[in-house]
C-alpha cells in the first residue's frame, strides 16, 4: 500500500508527540510543586495513549455492529457485507498508521457470535467513540428498517468523530482520516 | 499548499465541464441530479477561487473543452462519466487535506466527502455494485 513509508514516519511523529506531551506534563508538575510545595503523585509515568485509539476503537465497534445486524438478519448481508469490509479495512490502516498490530475484530474473533459486546477490552469503544444514535422514536432494530436506521445513524456519527479528527491531525495523518469519514458518509448515504 | 488547490481547481473545472456533457444524455430525476452536482462544484470551485486570490496564487481558467475518459453516449455512460469526475476530484482534494490546515483544510475535506457522496449515487444509478469503496480519493 502506498501509505506505508507515511505510516511509518506517522508512527515517528506520534512517539514524538509523546514524548512532547510527557515534557509539558512533567514542566506542569514541576510548577505546581513549587506552587504549593508538597507531595504529588508522578504524572509522567504513563504516556497518554495515541489520540487516534478511540477512532481505531470506534471502526472496531462499527464492525462489531455490522456484525450483529448480518447474524440477526441475513438477508441483510449481501448489503452490508461490503460496509463491513471497509471498515475492517479503516481498522487495519488506523491501527498501521497509530503504529500498533491491528485488534481482533468482531470478524476474525468469532464471526458466529460476534455480537453486542466489543470482543477484546483492550479495544473497546468508549462511549465517546461510538455515541449511540438510538432514537425513541426510530423503527424496532430488529426490523429490517429499523437496523438499516440505526447503522446509519452510526455512520453519520462516525463520520462526524472522523472529520474532527482529520481537521486536528497533523499532515501526514491528514489523507486517511479525510478518506475515512468520506467512505462512512457514502455508508450512510446507500443506508438510506 | 498551492499546487495541491490548483490541482484542485483544475479537477472542478473539469467536473463542470463533463456535467455539462453528462446533462445532455440524462433526463428527468438523474438530469437534476447533474445539475445538482454542477452546480455544487460551480460552488466549490468559487470558494477555492476566494481562497487562492487571497493566497495571492494564481488561478488557471478553465479549459474550453476537457477530453473525456471514453464515449458519452446515453444515459449510462453519463452516470459512468459522473463517477469519473467524482472520483477525481475526490482525489486530488485528498491530496489537498494533507497540504492545508484550519479552514482550507475544512474545504479540503468537505469537499472530499461530498465528491465521494456523490460517486456513490452515480455508481448506483449506473449499476455498479458495491456502490461504495473502502478508500474514496485512493487510488
Amino acid at each position: 500500500m502506498q501509505t506505508r513509508d507515511h505510516d511509518q514516519s506517522a508512527a515517528g511523529a506520534g512517539r514524538r508527540r509523546l514524548l512532547a506531551a510527557g515534557a509539558g506534563a512533567a514542566v506542569t508538575a514541576l510548577a505546581g510543586v513549587s506552587g504549593c510545595g508538597l507531595l504529588r503523585p508522578d504524572p509522567t509515568p504513563t504516556p497518554s495513549p495515541d489520540p487516534l485509539e478511540p477512532l481505531l476503537a470506534g471502526a472496531v465497534a462499527l464492525v462489531t455492529r455490522y456484525e450483529a445486524v448480518i447474524a440477526r438478519l441475513p438477508q441483510l448481508a449481501g448489503r452490508l457485507a461490503p460496509l463491513r469490509d471497509a471498515h475492517l479495512v479503516h481498522v487495519s490502516e488506523l491501527a498501521a498508521l497509530i503504529g500498533r498490530p491491528p485488534p481482533v475484530t468482531g470478524a476474525a474473533a468469532n464471526p458466529a457470535t460476534a455480537g453486542s459486546a466489543p470482543p477484546n477490552p483492550a479495544t473497546a469503544a468508549p462511549a465517546t467513540a461510538n455515541p449511540t444514535t438510538a432514537n425513541p422514536a426510530a423503527a424496532d432494530p430488529a426490523t429490517v428498517p429499523g437496523a438499516v436506521a440505526e447503522l446509519r445513524g452510526a455512520e453519520l456519527a462516525a463520520q462526524r468523530a472522523a472529520a474532527e479528527a482529520c481537521l486536528a491531525a497533523p499532515a501526514r495523518r491528514a489523507g486517511l482520516l479525510g478518506t475515512i469519514a468520506a467512505c462512512r458518509a457514502t455508508h450512510a448515504e446507500v443506508l438510506r | 499548499m498551492t499546487g495541491e488547490l490548483v490541482a484542485a481547481l483544475a479537477a472542478e473545472h473539469a467536473a463542470i465541464y463533463g456535467y455539462g456533457v453528462a446533462g445532455a444524455q440524462l433526463t428527468g430525476a438523474t438530469q437534476e441530479a447533474a445539475r445538482q452536482a454542477e452546480a455544487a462544484h460551480r460552488t466549490r470551485r468559487d470558494a477555492l477561487l476566494v481562497r487562492l486570490t487571497a493566497d495571492g496564487a494564481s488561478a488557471p481558467p478553465a479549459e474550453p473543452a476537457y477530453a473525456l475518459p471514453f464515449p458519452v453516449t446515453g444515459p449510462v455512460a453519463a452516470a459512468r462519466l459522473g463517477v469519473h469526475l467524482e472520483e477525481r476530484a475526490a482525489a486530488v482534494w485528498r491530496r489537498a487535506l494533507v497540504a492545508t490546515t484550519g479552514p482550507t483544510r475544512r474545504l479540503a475535506l468537505d469537499a472530499l466527502v461530498d465528491c465521494a457522496v456523490r460517486a456513490t449515487r452515480w455508481r448506483r444509478v449506473a449499476g455498479v455494485s458495491p456502490a461504495t469503496v473502502a478508500l474514496p480519493g485512493t487510488p
